[in-house]
């Protein structure tokens, strides 16, 4: 299975529980412990759908994000933050056009589901590596 | 001669006794026309002696009649009461006329007793309960005990006389110079020598009421003094006194009567009270302040605590229901639903807790938005039919179109889901929820009741607290005491007020929210699309 969901957190607990729900469903996805595994993975060419931790240490979510536009591998990705903290910091203002969604630390397992499948879904409606802009949700 | 009028024989009996003691010559009548007849204009009675309680008219007219015919010089009447409280049985008007004497018996007898000292003749009108007026010693006896410093001064400022009273004030050695200020003590005038001499005078109260007492002939009551004088160890201390100030002529020459009373200790007291004062004001505010760094604690915590809680919850609610597809035991289906149940409690906890704190922070203003009221409180019906449906609840909703409010719908579906969840739980199954509401001008009234359990008054009073439970025995999954906390905070975001209504344990709850017709800006109103 072409893996195509990426799970990025510090916490194993997390990681391994929301490759489970996936892989009830059928998904796949891999698991990366930091923002700088994250880069590495998208280095070799990994394109989809991220679910990327906001509060990592070292390098945060937002961090991360930066990241990836600044090296150039934000284009045919769907970033959507997981989140334990409520109010979003003020980093959102200057990268919330780069982030499609949040999801809710703890999730329902169901709505996650769901979440992958429909940006999975995106994702399929353009070329790999072509990025998604264009569409929309609507 | 004295005469006497009393138509009391005891009474005459009594006076004749002790003015044969003292071998006074004496008349006795008994009416006021006698008195007068009995009274030879060449030779006019040396004293008269009236009974007050003999009938024959107003003693206090006969007085003056006496008065007028003999004059105050050469006749001296006394009026004679036996009564201790002689001025409740004198009529009024009977003082400052002279020379008039009131007294009883005794006090008479002391009168014409030549042995006696001034003094001992004031303490024997004392134990008669009355008081000579006109009389130089006994004058100078009230002016020497009375408990203030008074003062008598002439007119270069010394000091004639001063009474007993020990001086707080005294002057260093008192005999170089008697000036006032001197006297009492003042810096200034004891090293000028004298009151008014110096600079600093030129303000000074006392040189001034001074001057104006004499040169203007008027009177100062209390008024307050301060002087520099000196203290322990070279250093200089303020006194604060009240100054009363009085004109008088003695021997041709205008004096004045001067009367202290201290105040340093009070001024001093108020000083320290305002000090006090000053410094609990600062306590407050340092107390305020520490109250509030703990309340942002408090608030730091819970977001942490939050956090903290949240990610590890993450595969307990994502994993747990996954085994329901796996456990073929209905035993371990029912453990299972339990582990469930409480992990979405715990869920459920915190994920209000952390809503509560959003809307706690300052700044997060609603995002308002004209809908219609029947409408919106219609979709939350609609949203919350299935627990209405499953707890034999009906619900109606009476608001009456058309009505038009700007709310953050967010928001404002919260507050209704809470208060519609709150109406379930509370009460027994099979209820009925209604849902109404008031408008005027300013403001709507909604309110939603039921036919629940209701509340007692201290249960009332507490309904807002967070994390307040009206009975913390009851160990209810589906309450965290805090919808109404959050509520609340809702409504104030909205600027408008919520408040409680319950006629008692039983007979059902209301709850009433008040929220502004207008937004307070009208800019940041949106209209609904």
């Amino acid at each position: 299975m072409n893996e195509r969901i990426m799970i990025v957190d510090d916490d194993p607990a997390v990681r391994y529980t929301v490759q489970e729900v996936l892989r009830g469903a059928n998904l796949s996805a891999i698991a990366v412990e930091s923002g700088r595994a994250c880069l590495e993975e998208l280095r070799n060419g990994f394109r989809g759908v991220i679910l990327l931790d906001i509060m990592m240490p070292e390098m945060d979510g937002w961090d991360t994000l930066e990241a990836m536009k600044r090296e150039g591998l934000s284009e045919g990705n769907i970033v959507c933050m997981l989140t334990a903290v409520i109010s979003p910091s003020a980093e959102l203002e200057t990268l919330k056009d780069d982030v499609l969604d949040y999801v809710r630390k703890p999730f329902d397992p169901d709505g996650l589901i769901a979440t992958a499948k429909e940006y999975l879904s995106y994702l399929r409606t353009v070329p790999e590596g072509d990025g998604y802009e264009g569409e929309d949700k609507a | 001669m004295i005469v006497l009028a009393s138509d009391d024989l005891v009474t005459r009996q009594a006076v004749s006794v002790i003015l044969r003691r003292y071998d006074q010559p004496s008349t006795f009548v008994s009416t006021g026309r006698e008195v007068l007849s009995a009274c030879d204009k060449k030779a006019p009675p040396e004293k008269v002696i009236l009974d007050v309680h003999a009938e024959m008219g107003d003693p206090i007219s006969l007085f003056h009649r006496i008065f007028q015919t003999f004059g105050a010089e050469k006749t001296r009447v006394f009026l004679l009461t036996h009564d201790q409280d002689a001025d409740a049985t004198l009529p009024p008007g009977h003082c400052g006329a002279g020379k008039m004497f009131l007294g009883g018996l005794a006090d008479l007898e002391a009168q014409f007793q030549p042995s006696a000292t001034p003094l001992e003749r004031f303490g024997q009108a004392l134990s008669v309960d009355q008081i000579r007026l006109g009389s130089e010693d006994e004058f100078m006896a009230v002016f020497l005990h009375a408990p203030i410093p008074i003062y008598l001064i002439d007119p270069e400022g010394q000091v004639r006389r001063a009474n007993r009273v020990k001086n707080p004030y005294v002057g260093s050695d008192g005999k170089s110079s008697r000036d006032i200020g001197y006297v009492l003590g003042c810096l200034h005038a004891q090293k000028e020598g004298r009151c008014g001499m110096a600079s600093q005078c030129r303000n000074c109260l006392l040189s001034r009421i001074i001057r104006e007492t004499l040169r203007e002939d008027r009177n100062f009551h209390r008024k307050e003094i301060s002087l520099e004088v000196s203290a322990e160890e070279e250093s200089s201390e303020n006194i604060h006194a009240l100054v009363s100030t009085t004109p008088l002529w003695i021997d041709r020459k205008k004096m004045i009567l001067l009367f202290l009373e201290d105040v340093s200790e009070l001024r001093r007291s108020q000083e320290l009270l305002a000090e006090f004062n000053r410094n609990l004001e600062t306590l407050v505010a340092r107390r305020t302040a520490e109250v509030q760094a703990l309340l942002e604690q408090k608030k730091e915590f819970i977001r942490q605590l939050g956090h903290d809680l949240r990610t590890p919850l993450t595969p307990l609610v994502a994993l747990l229901p996954k085994f329901r597809e796996h456990l073929e035991d209905p035993r371990d289906r029912e453990m299972l639903e339990l582990i469930i149940s409480n992990t979405d409690y715990i869920h459920q906890l915190v994920v209000r807790t952390l809503d509560l704190m959003v809307l706690e922070n300052e700044g997060e203003q609603p995002e308002l938005r004209m809908v219609e009221l029947r409408v919106e409180a219609n979709n939350v019906l609609a949203d919350f039919a299935p627990v209405l449906k499953e707890n034999g609840f009906t619900a109606v909703n009476n608001i009456e179109p058309p009505v038009r409010l700007p709310v953050d719908v967010v928001q404002f579906k919260e507050l209704l889901l809470n208060l519609l969840s709150n109406a379930v739980k509370f009460s027994p199954a099979g209820g009925r929820i209604l849902i109404g509401a008031n408008y005027n001008e300013k403001e709507t009234t909604l309110s939603v009741s039921d036919t629940g359990v209701g509340m007692t008054p201290e249960q009332l009073s507490r309904v807002f607290d967070e994390f307040y439970k009206a009975d913390p025995s009851r160990h209810d999954r589906g309450s965290l005491g805090l919808g109404l906390s959050i509520c609340k905070r809702i409504v104030n975001n909205h600027g408008g007020r919520i408040w409680v209504e319950s006629p008692g344990l039983g007979k059902g709850t209301t709850v009433f929210i008040t929220l502004p017709s207008h937004a307070p800006d009208a800019a940041t109103v949106r209209e609904e699309r």
